[in-house]
């Protein structure tokens, strides 16, 4: 597992497409390495959630315990432990938790999760994703992940600089 | 069956003929409520002879902005109401949550709503009550919280909508159409709902402002999370806020989808009314 400190703008690390849309990369097209780095990318992102508190606040008062998979990687999974306020990502392997959630991503919803642009419960309801157990609790909150990655735009932006004072 | 309700049945059956149909979208769960946020089945309500909802399914994605839209009088504030309890269905059921609400009890019910935060159309605040106290109102009804704390929370809120610039002071009868709408927002959000609804948030207001709005909305629900429901007929709000849209006509969704599948349909229904043309099979009546 990658720390955050690696790679403080994980968007930057994922495969361009020929369109030029990060993280845009066909499922078939996808070699290996490029599975493992989308995935270690997502790491990336919920590590940095978990130091941000004013994300890892909201996320911690779900109390789940979320089981985090790549379906393109035999087994690969972490858990995003959520609990009392705070978020931690924790190896799966000899982890005491149980997991109440699971949510499993092939490379390409991994790739879009990463860089804030998936709409996860489409990616479910078009079988492009996997769950069990009470995703919604997760899927409230994954926003503000998302966000992180993809800030929103600011209220205003792109409008008359005059018309936005006046509106305000 | 009266004539009108035979022509309505046969728009129906031809609207959901079309291969591109997709009605509602089925997620199984293995409990209620693992997936979905709302869920309304097969809804039916009439007032009178008027029927209003007419076999309406839809279930109402979690962590997503899901656009309900619709020509005018085809249901959609009735179906808000339904949503939060204040009308019932005559048949069918509505579950928040995985909850079934015609079947809670009151005070349930009433424990319920507090998932919701409403931002209705007219923002309706209080006219006797400055900006600050319209949006401590639902902290001081429904709280213990102490004056301080409150304050935190409300001038947070207000921050949030760009309304802690002094306009806190100022009261409603001095605020703009857009103030007004910002200020019913933050008194949405107070509460922390896990649910927003937005009944036709863009009404009175310009295209600039309802822009400004939808922007508002977008970024309030990224840093936020939570179930978004805006209930309008506005295509413009729909185009640039709704990640899930559902339209409705006459009492039943008619089509229901990712934005950019909803924006490309071939259904000739839903073609005709995002484009806002005059032609097709949609009337006057």
């Amino acid at each position: 597992m990658t720390t955050s400190s690696e790679n403080p703008d994980p968007a930057t690390r994922l495969p361009v497409d020929a369109h030029g849309a990060r993280g845009a990369v066909a499922e078939d097209a996808a070699p290996r390495a490029d599975h493992r780095e989308a995935w270690e990318t997502l790491i990336d992102v919920f590590e940095q959630a978990g130091d941000e508190p004013r994300i890892a606040e909201p996320i911690g008062r779900i109390e789940q315990v979320v089981l985090l998979r790549s379906l393109d990687l035999d087994g690969s999974g972490v858990l995003l432990v959520c609990r009392g306020g705070r978020l931690e990502v924790v190896d799966r392997d000899g982890a005491s938790e149980q997991p109440t959630i699971e949510l499993a991503l092939r490379t390409p919803e991994i790739e879009k999760l990463a860089v804030g642009k998936l709409r996860t419960a489409m990616a479910i309801a078009d079988g492009r994703a996997t769950y069990a157990g009470p995703v919604r609790q997760f899927l409230r909150v994954l926003p503000l992940v998302q966000a992180m990655v993809n800030p929103p735009v600011a209220m205003g932006t792109n409008t008359d600089d005059e018309l936005v004072e006046e509106i305000a | 069956m009266t004539a009108a309700d035979a022509k309505t049945a046969a728009l129906l059956d031809r609207a959901s003929g079309y291969d591109y149909h997709q009605g509602p979208m089925t997620v199984p769960q293995t409990n209620p409520g693992d997936f979905w946020s709302i869920e309304c089945i097969d809804l039916y309500k009439s007032f009178g002879s008027n029927r209003v909802m007419n076999g309406l399914n839809v279930g109402i994605p979690e962590g997503m902005i899901t656009v309900i839209l619709g020509p005018s009088g085809t249901g959609k504030s009735v179906l808000l109401s339904h949503l939060i309890g204040l009308m019932f269905p005559d048949k069918g059921d509505i579950l928040v949550h995985g909850e079934s609400v015609p079947r809670m009890k009151q005070a349930r019910l009433l424990e319920m709503r507090r998932k919701f935060g409403i931002l209705f159309q007219d923002g309706a605040l209080f006219g006797s009550m400055n900006v600050y106290d319209n949006v401590a109102f639902p902290l001081r009804q429904h709280t213990d919280m102490s004056e301080e704390q409150i304050k935190d929370v409300v001038m947070r809120r207000l921050d949030e909508v760009g309304l802690a610039n002094g306009a806190e002071t100022r009261s409603p009868a001095e605020l703009s159409g857009g103030m007004k709408k910002r200020a019913g927002f933050a008194r949405a959000l107070v509460l922390e709902p896990q649910i927003v609804l937005f009944d036709e948030p863009d009404s009175g207001l310009d295209p600039v402002r309802t822009a400004l709005l939808c922007q508002l909305i977008e970024k309030v629900h990224a840093e936020n999370g939570g179930t978004y429901v805006v209930i309008t007929h506005d295509i413009a709000s729909a185009r640039r806020i709704g990640e899930y849209i559902a339209v409705l006509w006459k009492g039943r969704i008619v089509q229901s989808g990712d934005r950019d599948d909803m924006f490309d349909s071939p259904n000739p229904f839903v073609r005709q009314f995002l484009a806002g043309n005059p032609g097709g099979p949609l009337g006057m009546e």
